[in-house]
């Protein structure tokens, strides 16, 4: 009895006296404290995970029954709740910058976010619902967001999702900024046949840049085109936060 | 930002960059054509640093 007793029993020196304790009892407090420990670590999120200024890529997208759209843009996030901003936009065969005039934002603990935005413009005035959620968060940042737009209207059957990656500028942009080569995947979003390419960009950090594509049809025929030269008249606004 | 193909035609896109941590060039450009807005196409696309 005594030798059973000793086999599942370890003693704790507590001072003078010694305390027995069950070894199996050791090992479930363990267990706990390594839960709790790991419930504690698990990362939530708030606003403050949102900040500074974000460049957009929006694509809607649908199908033949209509005409296409597509934006890019610049989002700045305070930090708070409040999101300033505009989009470059085509939609329904017209282009317009539209300016932010009122805009919000929530995050929720777990990484999901929402948005509302409107919009003034020479189009008209606008609103964007936007729900998102946040991406590769460094230095408690999201460097990017995936989102689409939930309030797309009665009878518009498009869906439209939006890329947005932090710009992470400290000082305004210049041409010196875009440098190198870079890969390039361009799509063309028709009520028809599809098409795509894939290239280069070359730029030279000045004013030039020359390009490199194959382009691929919904036929599957790949046109190879190269040595395109491009000017870059100027940086545009877009690019300085 | 003007392209002038080699099979004569052009494109214009507007663009707008990022990741462009402190002074080093941009790793990322999202592009949109605006060239021919009233086309019932659209071309965006987006590039990465090599």
């Amino acid at each position: 009895m005594y030798r059973e007793q000793q086999r599942v029993c370890a003693k704790f020196n507590l001072g003078r006296d010694s305390v027995p304790i069950r070894k199996s009892s050791v090992v479930v407090v363990l267990l706990m404290m390594f839960t709790f420990a790991g419930m504690s670590a698990a990362t939530t999120y708030t606003a403050a995970n949102v900040k500074g200024s974000y460049s957009l890529l929006v694509n809607a997208y649908g199908g033949a029954s209509t005409s296409q759209g597509a934006a890019v843009g610049v989002f700045n996030f305070d930090g708070v709740n409040t999101v300033t901003g505009y989009v470059t936009n085509i939609d329904n065969g017209s282009l317009d910058v539209q300016t932010i005039s009122s805009g919000t934002y929530t995050v929720s603990a777990n990484g999901h976010g929402s948005a509302t935005a409107s919009f003034t413009g020479p189009n008209g005035p606008g609103t964007w619902q936007i729900a998102f959620v946040l991406n590769s968060v460094s230095s408690s940042v999201a460097r990017s967001l995936q989102s689409i737009l939930i309030n797309t209207g009665a009878g518009d059957p498009r869906v439209w999702a939006i890329t947005a990656t932090s710009i992470n500028l400290s000082v305004p942009a210049t041409a010196a900024r875009l440098k190198g080569t870079y890969s390039v995947l361009l799509n063309w979003w028709a009520t028809g046949a599809q098409q795509e390419a894939v290239g280069t960009f070359v730029f030279d950090g000045k004013s030039k840049v020359t390009s490199s594509f194959t382009y691929q049809v919904a036929e599957g025929t790949a046109r190879p085109r190269s040595q395109e030269l491009a000017l870059i008249p100027s940086i545009p606004t877009e690019a300085v936060p | 930002m003007s392209l002038a193909l080699s099979n004569t035609a052009t494109m214009d896109f507007d663009f707008v960059m990022n990741s462009a941590t402190g002074t080093s060039v941009a790793k990322g450009i999202q592009l949109l054509e605006v060239d021919k807005p009233s086309s019932i196409t659209v071309a965006t696309g987006s590039a990465v640093y090599e």
